[in-house]
């Protein structure tokens, strides 16, 4: 009885399964069964068949309830088997898909590589966006109720929110207004010396009123925030809040690190606290440090009136609402108080404008970040280029089994299984994409932290649970998406006519979807093509900018001496020493020192010329001064186009003489000989500074300036009073300004062994953030451009193959009737350029509307520039010839007479 | 005779898995083949002999096909799978280690 049994086992179960009712009906049959033999065997024992029945039916249980009892047995065993069948079905399905996957290795690899790219970009993106966007402040708690406060007063009729405030404007808000429960105010990170001599390095410090830690809500993780009476005018206490990050690089995570101390900039720190994981205080970028305001702005000013002055704008105010205070209660309020305060002529209709710090909005001006989201958009494009280039290999797939599916569908197996079975084999290939995907992050996501967005704070990996989540959601809607198109291909009531006809296609409906799948792809190629031109002209057009000054060639080298105790007169022999050090280096071709460092720092003074009573201006400002030594022109490859520069003659006579700029030469003595001409300063008493010369306009600050620049120089022993820094500039007769950053150090640190870490580094690093938005919207346009391009180039190649492989039969026919392979070829070529053009097209309209995101991100370049769109066609076109040149030669060479037989 | 005892629920799956071992069986069959070793010992419900093979059945350690009783009435028949078979040797196993391990201990002299 035993043998066969599974198979009937099988069959009875599937009827059981399929019906509930016939499930019931047949446990009612069992207990019917089993109560008819029960009172059979006790009558046999001598009851009579009344009494039988009744104790046959008392020794079930009572029988409402045994019997529903019964039924919700058979009810779980049901569910429980029909569960595990379906899960044999879909082990079942997937085996089997994975079998057929390793038959074709080529096209796996094809698909999974396309997708990993696609949602691999999509991916690294999202990391990104939701780290400095979309993510929550770390450690801050409720952070919609913490409002950034900016004051908005109109320039030139348009109002402008500026968050750069005055620390008497701090003290203003915090007393002032009680909508606030709290009023904090943090500098931005700055860099700051660490360490002194040898082992010295740089550490990005903030400096924070305590009630900005205490408003955030969070907690040290170790030890404690500051103390209000540490941040005691003038120069606060020397306590130190480490973050988590600094702790465990450069502390070792260790406990013990509590009264440790830091030499931070020429004081000596105690640490107090740890902050707690990936907490940067009320914003993103990277921080190693937070220190008592006050005792920061020591470090920075000295003791100079920065708690007093109305004038310097340094700090970011933020307020945190009383409870059951709203926000417009406070604006408000701030607003009585600003006014009140008419720090400016204007200010009576000033107001402030409070921002939560939960909106994104907050971080969307910086330019890093806008191109950041820029890209985001952007790689969503590779995703749907990755899309349809997947969507056209199944097809192609779908296409090729036809009398696969077609044998499978007579044999019976449902449309809807195929279908099930086709989309498995899609999902399969999403889930492996994602997968990949995840390698691409790791990698993607990394070297964009490091190299392109290295200002912001990044701790952990580029892979966390969200990118994984989000990873993971792509995979899946990718999966099922480009599934779709075969599989409702497959399920076509035709299909059927396969067997019978062979697998012989012409260009019909599905060359259709495939031409349309190449369409958008070039389309799309095409759009991300026209970015990566735009923000390559933009980068090279910013690299070409003629700053007037040889920034690659040149080193500087500052030393902070705000604590040090030394004098100005000290300050300014300390350098002249530096100076002579360095010019004793074998290899090093001139020395200067002065005193503004360009792209970094400016000053003004007051200025008049006898006669003109109102000077001329320009976009950039100014007229600016620099006091520099007779070698500065030469050490910064500042050309003298008129005239001479500073000589030692000028020196040994202490003659007041100075150099302008061209445009101040051509605006101040238009069509007049600057030369020779005499410039009075603030006091009168002073005898009028004679120009000698007039200098190439070197760009003072915005490298994307016009460079229109009203600047001069006055010796440096002129230098005004308020004129305090000094910078020593170096240049090396030859080699990688990197290369000199050791020996210029140490050279300068040999002067005086005792001071704080001499910050030597290549001019070009001060235009590094200023470069770094082209640099990253440049490279991440080119690698995406390329990616489309590749994939693109690989989708029209496959299908045109596919395409010719499947006319052999017409392209034979054509030859034998006397079709020159030339004609063959035009043939071939003419499909993939055509639909290439038509790509071309749509793309470049998209291209033109969507510009409009970009403009502001380009430099020097016209969002339709003819050079990009001319070069943006050329090579589509290219890849367009080129993947079909192959087919068409395999088109050219058919033999007619074998094509003709083959069928 | 003492009274009757309650059957422990896990111990009823292990008596029909061991009711099973030398034939198919339907539910009546299994009864009967437990009462006439239990010696009026064990109480049990019959309905909760069927609710017992619908769980066994549920986690396939049994399985169970319409079949004909000798007298050509329609019964369902249960037999053992490999993994019941398998089941019943290790919570036999476990059964009477339990079982001498707690008559030794009630075994012993006060």
């Amino acid at each position: 009885m035993s043998n066969g049994l599974p198979a009937r086992v099988r069959r009875v179960f599937r009827l059981a399964l399929r019906n509930a009712d016939r499930s019931a009906a047949e446990t009612d049959e069992e207990m019917q069964f089993h109560l008819a033999r029960r009172t059979e065997r006790l009558i046999a024992l001598g009851l009579s068949p009344d009494e039988a029945r009744a104790e046959a039916l008392r020794r079930f249980g009572s029988l409402p309830d045994a019997r529903a009892r019964m039924l919700r047995a058979a009810r779980m065993r049901d569910g429980r088997l029909r569960f595990i069948e379906r899960l044999g079905g879909v082990r079942q399905e997937l085996a089997y898909t994975f079998r057929q996957l390793r038959r074709s290795p080529g096209f796996t690899v094809a698909v999974v590589s396309s997708l990993a790219l696609g949602i691999g970009a999509n991916a690294t993106m999202f990391g990104i966006i939701d780290r400095v966007l979309l993510r929550p402040l770390s450690g801050v708690v409720d952070p919609a109720r913490v409002l950034s406060i900016g004051e908005v007063r109109k320039f030139g009729g348009e109002p402008y929110r500026n968050t750069a405030l005055s620390y008497p404007a701090y003290t203003d808000y915090r007393e002032h207004v009680s909508a606030f429960a709290a009023v904090g105010a943090a500098e931005s990170p700055r860099e700051e010396s660490l360490g002194r001599g040898a082992g010295a390095r740089q550490v990005r410090v903030m400096p924070v009123t305590p009630s900005y830690l205490m408003l955030t809500g969070a907690r040290a993780a170790l030890g404690r925030f500051f103390t209000p009476d540490e941040d005691g005018l003038p120069s606060g206490s020397s306590v130190v809040v480490v973050t988590n990050g600094f702790w465990q690089r450069a502390l070792g995570g260790s406990p013990d690190a509590l009264g440790k101390t830091l030499d931070i900039g020429a004081r000596r720190f105690m640490i107090v606290g740890v902050a707690p994981p990936d907490f940067t205080g009320l914003q993103y970028a990277a921080v190693d440090a937070f220190i008592p305001l006050s005792a920061g702005a020591e470090l920075e000013f000295g003791h100079q009136n920065w708690a007093t002055t109305r004038d310097d704008f340094w700090l970011q105010i933020y307020g945190r609402l009383a409870p059951t205070r709203s926000a417009v209660a406070a604006e408000t309020q701030a607003t009585a108080v600003l006014r009140a305060a008419a720090a400016r002529a204007d200010d009576s209709t000033a107001t402030v404008a409070l921002r939560s710090i939960a909106s994104p909005s907050g971080a969307t001006s910086d330019p890093d970040i806008r191109v950041a989201a820029l890209l985001a958009g952007v790689s969503v494009l590779v995703l749907l280029i990755a899309c349809c280039n997947v969507a056209n290999l199944l097809l192609c797939r779908a296409v090729q089994r036809r009398r696969e599916i077609a044998v499978r569908l007579t044999l019976g197996i449902g449309r809807r299984r195929l279908v099930a079975q086709l989309l498995a084999e899609s999902l399969v290939l999403g889930v492996l994409g994602g997968a990949a995907a995840l390698l691409v992050v790791r990698c993607g996501g990394t070297l964009m932290r490091r190299l392109l967005l290295s200002n912001w704070a990044w701790e952990g990996s580029s892979v966390d649970g969200r990118v994984l989540a989000f990873t993971a959601l792509v995979a899946l809607v990718v999966g099922v998406g480009v599934g779709l198109v075969p599989a409702l291909y497959a399920s076509a009531p035709d299909l059927s006519r396969a067997l019978k006809e062979g697998v012989r296609e012409g260009f019909g409906r599905r060359g259709r979807t495939r031409s349309t799948l190449l369409l958008v792809q070039a389309t799309l190629a095409a759009v991300l093509l026209v970015g990566a031109g735009l923000f390559v002209r933009s980068l090279v057009n910013v690299d070409r900018v003629r700053l007037g000054i040889d920034t690659g060639r040149v080193l500087v080298a500052t030393m902070d001496l705000g604590q040090s105790g030394y004098t100005q007169p000290q300050v300014e022999d300390l350098y002249a020493r530096m100076e002579s050090r360095v010019r004793r280096l074998g290899g090093v071709a001139a020395a200067s020192v002065g005193v503004a460092l360009p792209f970094s720092s400016s000053f003004a003074a007051e200025f008049r010329i006898a006669g003109v009573d109102s000077l001329p201006t320009v976009k950039d400002g100014g007229p600016y001064v620099n006091a520099v030594d007779d070698g500065y022109f030469r050490t910064l490859g500042i050309r003298i186009v008129r005239g001479r520069g500073f000589s030692q003659a000028d020196s040994a006579t202490h003659a007041r003489v100075m150099v302008v700029s061209r445009t101040m030469a051509r605006l101040f003595w238009p069509g007049a000989n600057p030369i020779g001409q005499c410039v009075t300063f603030d006091a009168d008493s002073l005898p009028c500074t004679r120009i000698i010369g007039v200098a190439a306009d070197a760009h003072r600050d915005q490298v994307a300036s016009s460079g229109d620049i009203l600047q001069y120089y006055v010796r440096l022993e002129h230098a005004p009073a308020f004129m305090t820094p000094r910078v020593l500039f170096v240049r090396p007769v030859s080699g990688d300004a990197e290369h000199w950053v050791a020996p210029v150090r140490r050279a300068v640190e040999s002067v005086a062994p005792a001071l704080p870490y001499a910050d030597v580094r290549p001019m070009q690093t001060l235009l590094e953030p200023q470069l770094r938005p082209w640099k990253l919207g440049a490279t991440m346009f080119a690698i995406f451009g390329a990616v489309a391009l590749a994939l693109a180039g690989v989708g029209l190649y496959g299908v045109i193959a596919y395409g010719v492989a499947q006319r052999t039969h017409e392209v034979g026919v054509r030859v034998a009737l006397g079709a020159r392979p030339s004609d063959v070829v035009t043939l071939v070529v003419g499909q993939a350029v055509r639909i290439t053009i038509a790509g071309l097209a749509l793309g470049l309209v998209l291209a033109a509307v969507g510009v409009r995101w970009v403009a502001p991100l380009l430099y020097g370049v016209s969002g339709h520039d003819p050079w990009t769109l001319g070069m943006v066609c050329a090579v589509l076109l290219g890849v367009a010839l080129a993947a079909s040149a192959l087919p068409a030669r395999r088109a050219a060479a058919v033999d007619p007479v074998r094509a003709l037989r083959a069928d | 005779m003492t009274h009757p005892l309650a059957v422990l629920r896990g111990t009823l799956d292990v008596l029909v898995l061991r009711a099973l071992v030398a034939s198919p069986m339907h539910g009546f069959e299994i009864t009967a083949w437990i009462e006439d070793r239990a010696h009026g010992n064990l109480e049990l419900e019959d309905s909760a002999l069927y609710q017992a093979l619908y769980r066994l059945e549920a986690r396939r350690l049994v399985a169970a096909e319409w079949g004909v009783t000798d007298n050509n009435r329609r019964a369902r028949y249960y037999h053992l799978t490999a993994a019941g078979r398998a089941h019943l040797r290790a919570e036999t196993a476990d059964w009477q280690r339990y079982a001498r391990t707690v008559s030794a201990i009630l075994g012993q002299p006060a």
